[in-house]
């Protein structure tokens, strides 16, 4: 059973719909990566997860049950941080660490203060004094010390540091690993998130554009290089490669193709330019499919590239 | 932990984010309960408004409680957390209710014990203090809720009333009833001032609870905030229709036959001039007055003539002594013989050329009991305190003939009067209130009231009043003779009575003709 189900979720602000028609899931123990640029509905999908929105049309299950019937004991296993979360900056860290583990049946009081020293947080601080970074890092504890089981992330890497960046995203691949837990991430830092995810949805325009594992993606997004031997143009090569974006210079074409499977590429391509000199295949990147995407949807493309 | 634990897991947290303000709110209520406990420390002018001021704290530290978990916030830090927002918002109102309206309740019960209110009176102050205080602080949580920060919270708090009471004035100026006397009140009071609590009550409540649960703001919520609102304010500002409203016909009433005497004269030089007359009756222990008279004159011609009376006393009024006590001027003996001159215009002058065969006395009586509130020693300093009534003899001078005594009556209760009477009904009426008896003469005399200023403050919070009065008292001419003994003055004790309205119900009389 998927701890996320969402089927024909609409949400509107008014007359503008932000999310259309989304259908995804999220299995368990999944590291999913929602990616979109900014304005596509990443926020707003994630506060309707957790319900502080209710949707305009659709439904939304976690863990098998309504995002907005969830029990106490239910929402005690699921952990949220989100970028501009308010967090109650008159507490010292101690204090709200006391004020939220009677919540949590699950609070985990030691994970609590290894996550602490390991942020290099001073329980005894206000936590309106603590920098941007600092504060997500007191966030990110609150979430985590829990050990939920869905780990709801809006842009948790904003403000920190190389370093402690590299260390929470080791810490989560392996607690997710080893406690099974379901993490669902939204970010800009498509770097971390191609370490980091195992599956991967595409927001943009409020539609999922695509939502598959990760090495699905990377098995059928492929970047190609052409370079033509004899005088084929470059413009006709890009055409015939129905490429979702095409770099081109003298006699050289460089595309980003989805590729339908069947026989392999190279052989594929080889069969399709014979007056080709050199012909490159290799995996396209997170970012580059990121970027691609981005701008067919800017230029109004449609869900084609959903596998 | 369950939702109730955590209720008590959310008001801890409350108070310790709050601690600061509620430490200056409770400094406010302390400063407040001083004042009702009459410290001269607060006698300043500056005190006066401390309930007010016991109320805007209240309503913002509600208002600050509120927005600290909002409900309508998307980034709100609880909302995220699993709380319930049954939790939550039991929090808010349980804190809302034990501290912000407790703590001003404990000093007003202080203050009202140490007045020697009766326990009845005392319950009913309290209650209804409690009542509109949690009234205000309801229309405190729902503007806070609606709103996101304290400033978006004082712009509603303030452009609300501000509109309602433009939609009131604009409603009421058309039909022309501004200025149009005491019966204005009376239409509204009509408006079931119950109704716009429950209303006001429930729909704030219903809001603040759908707001916690479904969260996002949605403009028909606002529609609901402002007619909630509204109706907290009408049930705050519109109290039920008075006692003596309510006493309108009472027919039980019994009214001995007053005779009415008409006198008309009229000459060839002069136009006719009419004289309603009365022997008046006497009664021991009641002042009668007709209220709402009219004087229907049937004429010669056979027409009628409506003429109004106006209000006029049809018995004297006496305040009750021990029997033996000799009123000095003959003041209880008198019969009052009343004589009313009617106001004629042109046409009513007229008509009444036609003669008169016959005269009817239509009106109201109104029935006025005296009722002894404080009877002390007369002299300088002698202080009283009973029933949340404190009387205090400042000056005594009895060789004096223009002021023969200062004193400060102060009193407490639910209505801006330091008198238990329905002003409305009494004023007209020459009801004596101050008496000075010396029993060891088997005398007494009446005392007027020359002057008197005074001040209303509530006690603590609204609600319960007190209101000072400093009234001199003098003699009337007839006992000036009595001056010169002051042994007299001295054996005396001063009475002090109230004219509680006993009802009232039509009347009319048949009146003879005097031409």
């Amino acid at each position: 059973m998927p701890v996320i189900e969402v089927s024909n979720l609409t949400y509107r602000y008014g007359k503008v719909a932000a999310l259309r028609d989304l259908d995804f899931a999220v299995p368990q123990g999944a590291l999913y990566a929602l990616l979109g640029p900014n304005g596509s509905g990443k926020t707003t999908l994630l506060q309707i997860l957790m319900g502080l929105r209710r949707p305009s049309a659709g439904r939304v299950r976690l863990m098998g049950e309504d995002s907005s019937a969830l029990t106490l004991r239910e929402r005690a296993t699921i952990g949220y941080i989100a970028e501009g979360q308010a967090l109650p900056g008159w507490m010292r860290l101690e204090q709200l660490e006391a004020y939220l583990a009677p919540l949590y049946p699950t609070w985990d009081a030691a994970l609590a203060s290894d996550l602490r020293r390991r942020f290099g947080l001073d329980p005894r601080r206000k936590i309106q004094t603590l920098s941007r970074g600092e504060q997500m890092k007191a966030a990110l504890l609150c979430a985590l010390a829990p050990r939920p089981r869905l780990l709801i992330m809006d842009e948790p890497f904003t403000g920190m540091d190389a370093l402690v960046k590299d260390e929470l995203v080791q810490g989560l691949l392996e607690s997710a690993g080893s406690e099974g837990w379901t993490v669902l991430l939204a970010s800009h830092d498509i770097g971390e998130l191609e370490l980091l995810a195992d599956r991967v949805g595409f927001l943009a325009g409020g539609r999922m554009q695509l939502s598959e594992p990760m090495d699905a993606l990377k098995e059928r997004f492929k970047r190609v290089e052409i370079i033509m031997g004899d005088d084929t143009e470059p413009v006709a090569l890009g055409a015939a490669l129905a490429a979702l974006s095409v770099e081109r210079s003298a006699g050289r074409v460089s595309a980003l193709i989805a590729h339908a499977g069947g026989m392999p590429l190279d052989a594929a391509l080889r069969a399709r330019f014979p007056g080709a000199t050199r012909i490159e295949v290799r995996d396209a990147s997170l970012r580059e499919i990121f970027v691609a995407l981005a701008k067919r949807a800017a230029s109004g493309g449609g869900r084609e590239v959903a596998a | 932990m369950t939702w109730i634990a955590q209720v008590g897991h959310v008001m801890r947290k409350d108070l310790l984010q709050a601690r600061w303000f509620l430490i200056v709110y409770l400094g406010v209520v302390m400063l407040a309960t001083a004042r009702a406990l009459e410290w001269p420390a607060t006698s300043n002018d500056a005190f006066d408004l401390s309930a007010v001021f016991v109320v805007v704290a209240g309503m913002f530290l509600v208002a600050f409680l509120v927005q600290a978990d909002s409900p309508i916030r998307s980034d709100a830090f609880w909302a995220s957390r699993p709380i319930h927002p049954a939790a939550m918002l039991a929090a808010k109102l349980l804190l809302a209710l034990i501290v912000v309206v407790g703590a001003p309740l404990v000093g007003q019960l202080g203050a009202l014990t140490t007045n020697h209110v009766p326990v009845a009176a005392m319950s009913l102050l309290a209650s209804r203090s409690a009542w509109t205080y949690a009234s205000w602080l309801l229309i405190a949580m729902v503007l806070a809720a609606m709103t996101s920060d304290l400033r978006g919270f004082t712009t509603v708090l303030v452009a609300i009333p501000v509109a309602l009471g433009l939609v009131i004035v604009s409603s009421r100026f058309p039909s022309g009833s501004i200025g149009g006397g005491m019966s204005e009140p009376g239409r509204l009071a009509t408006l079931m001032p119950v109704s716009f609590t429950v209303a006001g009550v429930g729909g704030g409540l219903v809001l603040l609870v759908a707001l916690y649960r479904k969260r996002p703001l949605r403009r028909r919520m606002w529609v609901g905030a402002v007619a909630a609102v509204a109706c907290l304010l009408l049930s705050i500002f519109v109290t039920p229709q008075s006692r003596a409203a309510s006493l309108g016909s009472s027919s039980e009433l019994s009214i001995p036959a007053v005779a009415f005497q008409v006198e008309v004269r009229e000459d060839e030089r002069t136009a006719p001039e009419l004289t309603l007359r009365t022997e008046g009756i006497q009664l021991a222990d009641r002042l009668v007055g007709l209220d709402s008279g009219v004087a229907i004159l049937r004429l010669r011609d056979g027409t009628t003539l409506r003429v109004s009376v106006g209000r006029m006393a049809l018995s004297r009024a006496t305040l009750p002594t021990r029997a033996g006590i000799r009123w000095l001027g003959g003041y209880a003996d008198a019969r009052p013989t009343g004589a009313k001159v009617l106001r004629l215009n042109r046409s009513q002058r007229e008509a009444l050329r036609a003669g008169i065969a016959g005269a009817t006395i239509e009106g109201q009586v109104t029935v006025l009991e005296p009722r002894i509130v404080a009877t002390l020693p007369f002299r300088a300093g002698a202080s009283l305190t009973r029933e949340g009534r404190r009387v205090r003899i400042q000056t005594v001078n009895h060789t004096a003939e223009d002021s023969l005594a200062t004193l400060s009556v102060s009193s407490i209760g639910s209505a801006s009067r330091v008198f238990n009477s329905d002003w409305a009904f009494i004023w007209p009426f020459d009801t004596p209130r101050y008496a000075l008896v010396n029993e060891t003469r088997g005398e007494a005399m009446m005392v007027a009231q020359g002057g008197s200023g005074g001040s209303t403050d509530a006690i603590v919070l609204p609600g319960a009043w007190r209101v000072t009065t400093s009234a001199w008292l003098h003699r009337n001419a007839e006992y000036f003779d009595l001056a010169k003994n002051a042994a007299w003055f001295d054996e005396s004790r001063l009475v002090i009575a109230e004219w509680v309205l006993r009802g009232r119900t039509a009347f009319r009389a048949e009146a003879t003709l005097r031409q």
